[in-house]
């Protein structure tokens, strides 16, 4: 056979082979490949945080997976999961740690202690991640050892976090008292590049098909219970080519603060609670209305399965009992409605 | 005159046994009350325990003592927290404790942390159990615990010495003296307590580790004097200062912890009683100034609470034959100055109350009706008679019932705490109903006694106030469910005594069933009331050596309202040696306890951890008169 011949059997190998290992996804093999996770926080100081997992297909709920799976509790308030490849990494808050487990079998195999109050986490390149804690910090990840290699000094209560290329933007909540900025990330610096200010209390953040991300800020104040300092909500269009506030639309009351953003599939409507209803904000619109695509009671997490094109929002109660989580379609038509532990938070679409 | 002056100012500092806290659940609690009149807080035909003065000293605390005893129950949020007695399958704040007479209630929580109690020798605790708002008011649903130090005169010199250490770093000393003559009656305490609270434990995974973080210092000081100013009058004053740092241990999931808590107090009280002929007369007075701190770096955490709080009280009774009449008048201040309030709070409540009570000539039956009628501006306060009586049909037997109408208040938190709280929240009320059965006997020789209690509660708690999500992130108190609390309990005592040796054997189980739902088909435990909880002691004692094992079953408790979680059983087991030796005027005793003695892994509330078996060592040295004291 000649050389040449050879050298393009090689390369149409070595191209069939990397093209089927990036089709194949690590984590698509194994009991919870394909579902949603259902993040309970627990009661705080209760000791009862968990993770369910709902089948899609099936509509069961697995409830305490990672007790079944570890034969230990998992934690004190689970406030978020992240999948990272063949991985999930569980932040849980109030006992100031990180569980890693394999996402296969939901076994775990490393316990990043030390971490203060840790929020969300989320990859940022092939080694490392960033965890934010209310410790005014963000945490640097190494993902090879699961070991915490550095800190970046952040302003009070970094949050929830997108990626958007290189930069990493970090919602400054506030933590326990009141925030208005987001810091961007270089993260291939680890540090700081730009600081924008937006409302108070930044809670949400996503990005539209027109590659805008917007920010859902809940305002200073709780709802229903107006003080003199209340400030209102805002919904803001970031421009992250300069990091220019483009659009701001300011909710009207003081004493009825927003809260949690998402998106839709195609990205071109925004989903939040507001008022004791779940609404919706069209990004091609250049108005500043929202629409009511539900009425809700006591709703405190949401989320959209871009699987099934359906809204997730959960209602934890009374937050000593097991709470509930409801799918809805687009049009507001609740779908069904499952149980499912102490205080579900939030979710995560897999 | 003088010498009444004299004896206010003297008011030689009652050092009260600051409470030993052991690394379990268990509350010490100690008791220095002065005697009074309606400080017996016992109604006719309630059921009343009193708390044995040999098993409070054998018991390292007065909590450990009443978790015991019938239908009680004592909570800690972890070894170093705040704890809550329960009785009756009630919650904490439907359930008061007495200093004196006086309700001790923090006003912001609505109910006593008895692991702030002074703790130093008893000479008398009482356990009411059922509702008795018809004389005391506020908050006494489940019952009260009283807590009374008896100024008895002309009994000389009286001293006690209590040394305790465990096996970890826990280390508390108390001392107690007083001195009495025909008209003066001085007792001093004073104790001192550092528990490091170190102890073993297992972990999440299940391997050994040691408790950080669950230091709890205190030390207390109780002062009181009696002075019989005339033959039928008297005179007694009393103050009680106490001042506890609390490290909040860490629990099984959440290993580091920064809470602190800091809690001081001074307490005071004056009382003069005159009782010429026929006629009791009593008015008194009492002061109360509190602080808590609660602090956690981490969570950005600096709460404090100051109240004060104020009461005056007099009242007459006059018996007539074979019948005694009573009525009093109350008035009481509050103050707080809570920064989360967002502003002070100040008010005032009054509150009527007599009774009408009957004894037969050969005191068989005895009968009283009670009633008292509280008024406060924001509220409606119900008006709560009481009927009670006691019938002994035989010399051995004795049969007691009562029904009665009872009242909770809300809290200053419920009212006050912003966000959340709720000024139009209503009080909550209940009907009680008891009945008990009390049975002793003793053989022909004396050698034998036999010692039985039966009873049963019922109760309807109305407008229950909960603490509910009215939005995600802003819990409310409203009124919500009702709450029915029914239960039997027996508890039994075989004792023999022989020339060399004696044995006891005592048993005690309680059934209790409390359920609450938002509506008639939901019927949920309470959590942390088990529904079955039960104990036994065995006592062998040759001279002056005592050996005793004791059992103590708990039963199921849930930890969510619609109890789909829970804490399994636990079984624990205690054995206790003791030597006593005497000495002249000297008495010693030795102890050495063995607490957990099967190592049993267990939680008393869900992640909180608990001891593996531990010892601990106690002496206690009394001066022989005080023995004599304590026998009367």
């Amino acid at each position: 056979m000649k050389i040449s011949n050879l050298i393009l059997l090689f390369l149409s190998a070595f191209i069939l082979f990397s093209t089927s290992c990036t089709k194949d996804n690590p984590s698509s093999s194994g009991k919870y490949s394909s579902g949603v996770f259902v993040i309970n926080e627990g009661g705080f100081g209760s000791a009862n945080g968990s993770i369910s997992f709902l089948n899609r297909d099936s509509s069961s709920v697995e409830t305490d997976i990672f007790l079944a799976a570890n034969s230990r509790p998992l934690g004190d308030v689970v406030q978020s999961m992240t999948i990272i490849g063949d991985k999930a990494y569980i932040a849980v808050n109030n006992s100031n740690k990180v569980e890693v487990v394999n996402l296969a079998d939901f076994k775990s195999v490393a316990v990043i202690q030390g971490i203060t109050l840790p929020r969300y986490i989320v990859q940022v390149s092939d080694i490392k991640a960033y965890i934010t804690t209310w410790d005014t910090a963000v945490y640097i990840l190494d993902l090879g050892t699961n070991t915490i290699s550095n800190k970046i000094k952040c302003e009070v209560g970094p949050d929830v976090m997108y990626k958007s290329g290189k930069d990493i933007y970090v919602l400054n909540s506030g933590g326990f008292g009141t925030g208005n900025t987001i810091s961007v990330i270089n993260s291939q610096e680890d540090s700081i590049i730009k600081t924008i200010v937006v409302a108070d209390r930044p809670a949400g953040i996503v990005a539209d098909k027109n590659g805008l991300l917007w920010v859902l800020c809940g305002g200073k104040g709780f709802n229903g219970w107006p003080a003199a300092d209340d400030s209102k909500g805002a919904l803001l269009a970031i421009d992250p080519t300069d990091y220019s506030v483009k659009r701001r639309i300011d909710f009207p009351e003081t004493g009825i603060h927003p809260d949690k953003l998402v998106a839709n599939k195609t990205a071109d409507k925004l989903y939040f609670l507001y008022n004791n209803g779940i609404y919706s904000y069209d990004v091609s619109s250049n108005g500043s209305t929202f629409t009511k695509v539900r009425d809700v009671n006591n709703a405190y997490g949401l989320g959209f399965d871009k699987n099934t094109e359906l809204i997730y929002f959960s209602n934890p109660l009374n937050f000593t009992s097991n709470g509930w989580v409801y799918r809805v379609k687009e049009n507001g038509i609740l779908l069904d409605s499952l149980q499912a532990e102490i205080a579900p938070s939030g979710f995560f679409f897999n | 005159m003088k010498r009444i002056v004299f004896v206010v100012l003297i008011c030689l500092p009652v050092l009260v046994a600051a409470q030993v806290k052991v690394a379990d659940t268990v509350i010490q609690l100690n008791a220095i009350e002065i005697s009074g009149t309606r400080t017996g807080l016992s109604l006719a035909g309630c059921l009343s325990e009193k708390v044995d003065s040999t098993k409070l000293i054998r018991s390292s605390n007065l909590g450990e003592a009443l978790d015991n005893m019938i239908q009680v129950q004592v909570k800690s949020n972890g070894v170093s927290g705040s704890s809550s007695l329960y009785l009756r399958g009630t919650s904490s704040v439907h359930n008061a404790v007495f200093w004196n007479g006086f309700n001790i209630a923090f006003g912001s929580l609505g109910s006593t942390d008895m692991s702030l109690l002074p703790a130093i020798l008893f000479d008398k605790a009482i356990i009411n159990y059922g509702g008795a708002a018809s004389q005391f008011g506020s908050g006494v649903i489940g019952g009260s615990v009283n807590l009374n130090n008896i100024a008895a005169y002309n009994k000389g010199i009286n001293a006690a010495f209590l040394l305790e250490k465990f096996s970890f770093n826990n280390f508390s000393v108390s001392g107690r003296a007083g001195f009495s003559n025909k008209k003066l009656a001085v007792t001093t305490a004073v104790s001192f307590v550092e528990n490091e609270n170190n102890f073993r434990y297992n972990n999440i995974y299940k391997e050994k580790d040691t408790l950080t973080h669950a230091r709890f210092n205190q030390i207390s000081v109780l002062q009181q004097a009696g002075y019989k100013t005339g033959k039928n009058s008297e005179i007694k004053a009393g103050w009680w200062y106490y001042d506890a740092f609390r490290e909040i241990s860490p629990t099984l999931l959440v290993p580091e912890n920064d809470q602190n808590q800091h809690d001081n107090a001074l307490r005071g009280f004056v009382e003069y009683a005159f009782t010429p002929g026929l006629w009791n007369l009593n008015i008194k007075a009492f002061l109360n100034d509190e602080i808590m701190i609660f602090t956690s770096k981490q969570a950005g955490i600096n709460t404090s609470y100051h109240l004060k709080s104020s009461q005056i009280e007099a009242n007459a009774k006059r018996i007539i034959g074979r019948f005694a009449i009573a009525a009093g008048i109350q008035q009481r201040f509050q103050r707080a100055d809570v920064p989360v309030y967002k502003s002070d709070v100040n008010e005032s409540q009054m509150a009527l109350f007599s009774s009408f009570e009957y004894t037969s000539f050969s005191s068989k039956f005895s009968t009283g009706l009670y009633a008292r009628h509280d008024f406060q501006s924001d509220y409606n306060i119900p008006f709560c008679p009481s009927l009670g009586l006691k019938w002994m049909p035989l010399k051995k037997l004795e049969i007691g019932a009562s029904v009665s109408k009872n009242f909770r208040l809300p809290t200053l938190n419920d009212r006050y705490w912003v966000p959340g709280g709720n000024p139009d929240i209503l009080p909550e009320n209940s009907w009680n109903q008891d009945i008990s059965i009390k049975y002793s006997d003793k053989n022909a020789d004396s050698r034998t006694a036999y010692f039985i209690t039966l009873s049963a509660y019922n109760m309807h708690i109305n407008n229950l106030i909960q603490w509910v999500p009215v939005t995600a992130t802003i819990w409310s108190p409203v009124n919500r469910d009702k709450v029915w609390s029914r239960g039997v309990s027996e508890n039994s005592t075989i004792k023999f005594t022989g020339s060399k040796f004696a044995h006891s054997i005592s048993t005690s189980y309680t059934f209790s069933l409390s359920t609450s739902g938002a509506s008639e088909n939901e019927h949920f435990q309470l959590i942390y009331i088990p529904l079955h909880k039960a104990g036994a002691e065995y006592t062998f004692g040759y001279r002056k050596f005592t050996a005793a094992l004791m059992w103590h079953f708990i039963g199921k408790r849930f930890t969510t309202t619609d109890n789909t979680s829970f804490l399994p059983t636990t079984n624990l087991a205690d054995l206790e040696l003791k030597q006593s030796l005497q000495s002249k005027d000297l008495h010693f005793d030795l102890f050495f306890t063995v607490k957990n003695l099967f190592n049993t892994d267990y939680q008393m509330v869900a992640g909180y951890p608990e001891s593996l078996r531990y010892f601990s060592f106690k002496l206690i040295v009394q001066y022989l008169n005080s023995l004599h004291n304590e026998n009367q």
